[in-house]
């Protein structure tokens, strides 16, 4: 199989599987049976696609990406798609061994993991696209399948408010995006990205509101501050998985278009990374304090990833603004760790939520006092959630440390007075964010034990392998970093090298 | 200046649309919006983007419309604070003008060469991703509307004892 | 065509384009707000056409449209079935009501 073949494969098999998965779980429900099938089809599906990538990656072509032609639309493969790729397969194949047992007995389970699949095929795609038309269609796509996804729960009052919110949004600003394209093609008479970066090589007017129309479009999944407010209803409200999902990788997807569109309109790079600069710094100072008065644990983990959201922004504005791979790289990276700790995070917490609450088939949220001595039951579930949070909080043995610590090197190395002021503030950002995190692990380690917990079921050992498997990922990368350098470089690259074949 | 005729026509029913007081007017209201957009497509020189408009953005959309609204049932819609309104068309204006105010100065060239190919090719052939996309789409919209739209035991038990149910 | 006729074309893009912002933002029905949504993409599909015209590639202009016509009217289904589910639930389509979450 050579890379063509591969990225080929990668791209249609999570959405040729969708269907496919959607078919044999009817055919087991129409026999009496239980749906299990779909759980096990999607789980192989993913684990080939990152098969299919892991060959991809040992190609020796790969390092010039695959430009693929369909029709007139062009898809390029390069740094950014390996990496989206990569983190979206990784973290959908532990929530999809997670999630089986945590919907048991909910009627809209065969639904659940086509939409999965879909989800995970369109932001696939999303990476690797080259049409700006074509870019919207499939964010559209990733969009749609989590409409169901959000608003899993129909009958509970909370669901169907946070499905308000987030379809009524994203909804918007989709439209505001394709405002922006039709914009674009009026004045450039083109749709291929790197079409319109030659076109537009001077700052004009359409090139200022159409991008201006882009990053509140895309911001809004992307979870820009001002824009922000679906995240902490949709991320709380949804399955755990789903929320792990939307936190680790379905708002940086939206950042990944953004970016794509952005650098398309190249000529205002500088501006543009000025502007995400500022969006970063409100991003974690609004998180963080929004986070700090949160009492439900999926909430505070939801403002949580709008102040990470802000790091990632941060690295990615200075990289653009003074031009600068580390910075660009290290917010690459951290997109990486931010899904692994987060994804955890939402599941461990979910681990939780299921032995203290769904296994009682209720659908109370999770409280920050339930969780009090929870590691007397569950040292396990306890542990990786810790990991979890105090990864994302920045301490040094964690995979989250060493990302922060590259986006800072970036930003110091650049050495402007707006980078070194950010770079210090997304320090003090950091510790203030321990004063949410910290909390919790000293309340699930060194509290009596809460009447939730003690009357919580024992775990199914399915639940816990996943996190075992993410927890174990964020200690190895926590002690060799360098081991993602290659793909952050290489997607760092492919952002500032834009254009060039 | 037909084209700006139909223009104003088309806001004013758009206008109409979002003012009025009855969601079934609103709905009508919307269909002659999309009426007179499609009308001015077809000036614009694309007669079959304006027919699949007229049939699906005036007809389809309308019905779909007007089963949700037979679902909901009518309802008052209360009005909006005045000075929420007021606060909105002010922004709103200013944003319009400021966008206004940046794009309209380039030219806008006429059209010199003629259409490159014709649509059914530039769609089946073309952007046949985007069409396949569309398919998958469809099946993603389906499954959403039947996952929402399921019937959830709990919530018929509820419904007898809802306290903030119709009045 | 001439330049003019453009700049009425785009004034009117804009118009419905904001239109339909201004009807979601200040609604107080879910419907209506799905219907302020419906005039913005109407504004939208004018805007596609309107590129395809200035460009020179009309097929294009109306194959892009065509697109976002299906993909729209999915979303207005999944919005409808949503505002359907609202009213059945909260027993009202008042975005007022939905404050459940909110602290």
């Amino acid at each position: 199989m050579d890379a063509n073949m591969a990225v080929i494969g990668l791209l249609a098999l999570p959405l040729v599987g969708a269907p496919l998965t959607y078919l044999a779980d009817r055919l087991v429900l129409r026999r009496g049976g239980k749906p299990r099938l779909g759980q096990w089809i999607t789980l192989v599906i993913l684990l080939l696609s990152l098969y299919i990538l892991a060959i991809f990656w040992r190609s020796e072509t790969r390092r010039e990406g695959v430009w693929l032609l369909v029709g007139s639309i062009s898809l390029h493969w390069d740094g950014l798609s390996v990496l989206l790729a990569f983190t979206t397969l990784l973290l959908g194949s532990v929530v999809t061994l997670f999630s089986g047992t945590y919907l048991a007995g909910e009627k809209a389970h065969d639904k659940y993991f086509p939409l999965l699949l879909l989800m995970i095929g369109a932001i696939i795609g999303l990476g690797a696209s080259n049409d700006l038309f074509n870019l919207w269609l499939w964010f559209e796509l990733m969009a749609v399948s989590t409409y169901l996804l959000v608003a899993f729960y129909p009958q509970e009052k909370g669901s169907l408010e946070a499905g308000v919110k987030y379809l009524v949004q994203s909804a918007v600003g989709s439209v505001l995006i394709l405002l922006a394209i039709a914009l674009t093609y009026t004045f450039a008479g083109t749709l291929q990205l790197d079409g319109i970066r030659a076109r537009f090589s001077d700052l004009s007017a359409p090139l200022w509101v159409a991008g201006c129309l882009f990053i509140i479009g895309f911001g809004v999944k992307a979870a820009l501050v001002p824009l922000h407010t679906w995240l902490p209803d949709a991320h709380a409200q949804a399955p755990s998985g789903i929320s792990a999902m939307l936190s680790g990788v379905v708002i940086e997807a939206g950042l990944v278009a953004m970016l794509r569109a952005l650098t398309a309109l190249g000529a205002a790079e500088t501006h543009w990374g000025i502007l995400l600069m500022g969006f970063g710094a409100l991003n974690m100072l609004f998180g963080n304090l929004m986070a700090l008065r949160q009492h439900q644990i999926k909430r505070l983990l939801a403002f949580s990833s709008v102040a990470q959201v802000g790091y990632m922004l941060a690295g990615i504005g200075v990289g653009l603004a003074y031009q600068q791979p580390i910075a660009l790289a290290g917010g690459m990276f951290h997109l990486f760790t931010h899904a692994l700790m987060k994804g955890l995070a939402f599941l461990a917490v979910g681990a939780l939520l299921y032995a203290l609450v769904i296994s009682h088939h209720q659908h109370t949220p999770l409280t920050v006092e339930d969780v009090c001595g929870a590691a007397q039951r569950y040292p396990l579930a306890s542990l990786t959630l810790a990991i979890a949070l105090l990864g994302l909080g920045g301490l040094p043995p964690l995979a989250g440390f060493m990302s922060k610590w590259q986006i800072l090197v970036g930003g110091f190395s650049a050495q402007t007075n707006a980078s070194v002021a950010l770079m210090i503030f997304a320090g003090l950002n950091s510790v203030l964010s321990l004063g949410y995190y910290a909390p919790i692990v000293n309340r699930l380690y060194r509290h009596q034990a809460s009447e939730a917990v003690l009357k919580g079921n024992p775990l199914p050992l399915v639940m816990i392998l996943p996190l075992l498997i993410v927890a174990l990922g964020i200690l190895v990368l926590g002690f060799v970093p360098s081991l993602m350098n290659p793909i952050n470089d290489w997607a760092a690259s492919s952002i500032l090298g834009f254009g060039i074949r | 200046m037909v084209y700006a005729l139909i223009g104003v026509g088309a806001l004013g029913c758009a206008i109409a649309a979002v003012t009025t007081k009855r969601l079934l007017n609103s709905a009508i209201w919307l269909a002659l919006t999309s009426a007179l957009v499609a009308l001015e497509m077809y000036l614009l020189g694309g007669p079959f983007i304006a027919v699949i408009e007229l049939s699906v953005g005036a007809g389809l959309v309308t019905v779909l419309f007007v089963f949700a609204i037979n679902l909901t049932g009518e309802e008052s819609t209360p009005n909006a604070h005045p000075v929420l309104k007021g606060l909105a068309l002010v922004c709103l204006l200013a944003c319009l003008a400021l966008v206004a105010y940046w794009v309209l100065p380039p030219t806008l060239v006429s059209p010199s060469n003629p259409d490159t190919q014709p649509l059914a090719t530039i769609f089946w052939e073309g952007r046949r991703l985007d069409t396949w996309l569309q398919a998958l789409l469809i099946f993603t919209g389906a499954l959403t509307v039947l996952g929402l739209l399921r019937s959830t035991p709990q919530e018929t038990d509820q419904k007898e004892e809802n306290p903030d149910g119709l009045p | 065509m001439d330049y003019l006729d453009g700049v009425i074309v785009l004034l009117v893009v804009l118009g419905l384009v904001g239109i339909g912002i201004y009807a979601i933002m200040v609604s107080r029905n879910l419907i209506k707000i799905i219907i302020g949504m419906q005039v913005m993409v109407k504004g939208v599909l004018l805007a596609f056409v309107l590129a395809g015209r200035v460009s020179g590639n009309m097929g294009l202009g109306q194959s892009l449209a065509l697109t976002v016509i299906v993909v729209d009217t999915i979303v207005a289904v999944v919005a409808l079935a949503l505002a359907v589910r609202v009213r059945r639930r909260f027993g009202t389509l008042d975005p007022r009501a939905l404050t459940t979450l909110r602290r």
